[in-house]
């Protein structure tokens, strides 16, 4: 399904697409005041560019650079070239130690890689400890925003998903009495797991360790009780210095939630003695996207999600329409480079008001990318066929003078006759939730004609 | 596995991209009195501050009497209610009431604190606590992250910025504190 069906699916409701809208704003706002503290917050944003600059153009030299400093730290790294083989390499780790229960935290790559699927299959328990990623878990969704992963739900429908799972009171709504339960459930599972799973904000070339941000503090319970930390990084995590996250913890939480830091920025690099650190470095189409010039910058990203919060689009339509791990409008510009035909219709999902490249903590000119894949989407043939077709018409009426003011006056004629059905149907597309405006009874060359000529 | 290593490293070189330089980080400006803001970033962020000295009698404001205790520093050590061995026993450390630590350097900007892994005994320590309790002195305090950064001369195994206690508005958005580490945090501000 197209993007445009699935936003229609989602707006059915209208008083949550509302609640949506207005929450997503409320945090973009937050964001807003955040960074207005920084006097250099331009300044800040203009380096973590550079800095990400710096990196996509030597990107190999880092990675061998970050390997070497890894391992001589006692980290296994390991190198994937696609999901599958990320979900192979961490199966394998996992029956080495012959793991059967594991505890994850955020990651949006392991999303990416189906590693959740992957290891159920297998007979693993993989329990997502993060409270709005266990929600969506609970509810066999994936995560509908990459910071606030069940922000598509009401805390209704949160609390009889508790009642089912976790046997809390039926009809009790309360968010601190939620929290509380999800608490004590996941208290459990951190202290029985044989491994713990995490992504990685950034990892450090020069000193070969990396920094995993929470707020909840869950990746921290995960990893320090497990015996065994596994983390999940795409080769783009990657920033050359350790200095360099003075910047990036600087710009991250502030555009992600407002906050000035996250609770906990937590920094690897030997594991805790008689314990085990691997780092699976993963391409999956990376080094693709790193290869198409108009489109690298979208690799920069520090996936804050502050440009789906501030996208008139992805707040009144939703994560899920999107249909793909990384939604709204750094999603709409990486999903393509994955699957061009299945997500063909995301660069469409936008108004190109540019508000996304505004708020980009390390802008990425992702309005701009949006509409550079809309025409390599049109010139590879794969557009929807109606626009298609208008779009020929519309060649060849304005191509024509005397057609267009041929068709121009029977147009000013006819739409203010003829019944509305023949005028609202499939064809217009653009009618279906709106009025065309009304006819002028003359055009401006005939008004021009009559009183000034 | 070698084999991807070797394909990705290649797919990546053969691309042949001119070179940028990594940028300058210039100094910027610091304004203002750090420990009002460092006091003010960690009120923002549901954190006690208590102003005073290394005083065991300070600590019977904030604990009871049955509480589990660990204290991480020196002169607090009588206030530990446990061993550093009873440490291993994950029972024990779940049912910890309060941690004491140490930190190094605390941030004015955010009210983050800076914990090597030397100064907290158990990495998982300062998460499982139900109430972390951290020392910060004045000396210690700088403006930004930047400056934060490059205090850090020797680097540990693990180190932790904290600023705050462990919260979560996965929820509709409502903040909720205690989503799985400590549910309190107070920091005393020493001379």
């Amino acid at each position: 399904m197209s993007h445009s069906q699935k936003a229609a699916e989602f707006v059915q409701n209208e008083a949550k697409t509302n609640w949506h809208n207005e929450t997503l704003w409320w945090v973009r706002n937050k964001r807003d005041i955040s960074t207005q503290k920084i006097p250099e917050w331009e300044e800040l944003r203009s380096l973590g560019s550079a800095v990400k600059e710096n990196v996509m153009t030597n990107l190999a030299d880092y990675l061998e650079e970050f390997e070497k400093n890894a391992t001589a730290n006692g980290i296994h790294v390991h190198w994937a070239a696609d999901g599958q083989e990320h979900n192979r390499i961490v199966q394998s780790i996992l029956e080495q130690h012959n793991a059967k229960k594991v505890v994850k935290s955020k990651s949006i790559l392991t999303e990416e890689c189906g590693l959740n699927h992957h290891l159920e299959d297998i007979g693993i328990e993989v329990v997502d400890t993060d409270l709005g990623e266990r929600i969506v878990q609970f509810a066999k969704q994936p995560p509908s925003h990459i910071v606030l992963p069940a922000i598509h739900m009401k805390k209704e429908e949160i609390s009889e998903l508790f009642h089912k799972h976790l046997q809390t009171e039926e009809g009790n709504n309360d968010p601190q009495y939620l929290t509380e339960a999800a608490r004590q459930h996941l208290r459990e599972k951190f202290l029985n797991a044989d491994v713990a799973i995490t992504g990685v904000n950034f990892g450090i070339a020069e000193t070969g360790g990396f920094v995993v941000c929470t707020n909840e503090g869950n990746a921290d319970m995960g990893v320090h009780l497990a015996p065994v930390h596994i983390a999940s990084m795409g080769i783009e995590k990657l920033i050359p210095r350790f200095e360099d996250l003075g910047i990036f913890t600087r710009l991250l939480a502030r555009s992600a939630t407002g906050q000035p830091i996250t609770n906990y920025t937590s920094h690897f690099h030997r594991p805790e003695s008689g314990k085990e650190i691997h780092v699976v470095l993963v391409d999956n189409g990376r080094t693709a996207q790193l290869g198409r010039e108009k489109f690298r910058n979208s690799l920069k990203c520090i996936r804050c999600g502050a440009c789906m919060n501030t996208c008139p689009i992805y707040r009144r339509s939703g994560g899920y329409s999107y249909n793909s791990t990384v939604p709204g409008p750094i999603g709409s510009i990486l999903s393509p480079g994955f699957d061009l035909k299945k997500n063909k219709s995301l660069p469409f999902a936008s108004t190109l008001c540019g508000s996304c490249s505004d708020v980009c903590p390390v802008k990425i000119n992702i309005h701009e990318q949006l509409y550079e894949w809309r025409q390599v989407i049109v010139s590879e043939g794969l557009d929807a066929s109606p626009k298609k077709f208008a779009m020929k018409v519309a060649s060849k009426v304005l191509g024509s003078s005397k057609l267009y003011f041929s068709l121009g006056k029977m147009a000013r004629k006819s739409l203010s006759t003829l019944p509305n059905k023949m005028i609202y149907n499939n064809l217009n597309a653009w009618g279906k939730q709106r009025d065309l405006p009304k006819p002028p009874k003359e055009s401006f060359k005939e008004w021009y004609k009559k009183n000034r000529s | 596995m070698s084999d991807s290593r070797a394909a990705i490293l290649s797919r990546i070189r053969d691309l042949n991209l001119e070179k940028k330089e990594h940028p300058v980080i210039p100094d910027f400006e610091k304004n203002g009195d750090v420990k009002s803001q460092f006091i003010n970033s960690l009120v923002a962020s549901h954190v006690s501050v208590i102003e005073g000295n290394l005083d065991t009698s300070l600590f019977e404001q904030i604990t009871s009497k049955n509480d589990i205790i660990y204290s991480n520093v020196d002169e607090l050590s009588s206030l530990s209610t446990i061993q550093k061995d009873q440490l291993e026993d994950q029972l024990t450390l779940s049912s910890l009431d309060h941690v004491i630590v140490r930190g190094e350097i605390g941030v004015g900007e955010n009210g983050a604190i800076w914990l090597p892994e030397i100064n907290i005994e158990k990495r998982v320590m300062s998460f499982i606590t139900l109430h972390l309790i951290v020392i910060v002195s004045k000396n210690d305090l700088v403006h930004d992250m930047h400056q934060a950064y490059s205090k850090i001369k020797e680097l540990p195994g693990f180190g932790l910025f904290v600023a705050g206690p462990s919260k979560t508005a996965d929820i509709e958005q409502s903040l909720v504190i205690g989503a799985h580490g400590p549910k309190r945090m107070t920091v005393l501000l020493t001379d």
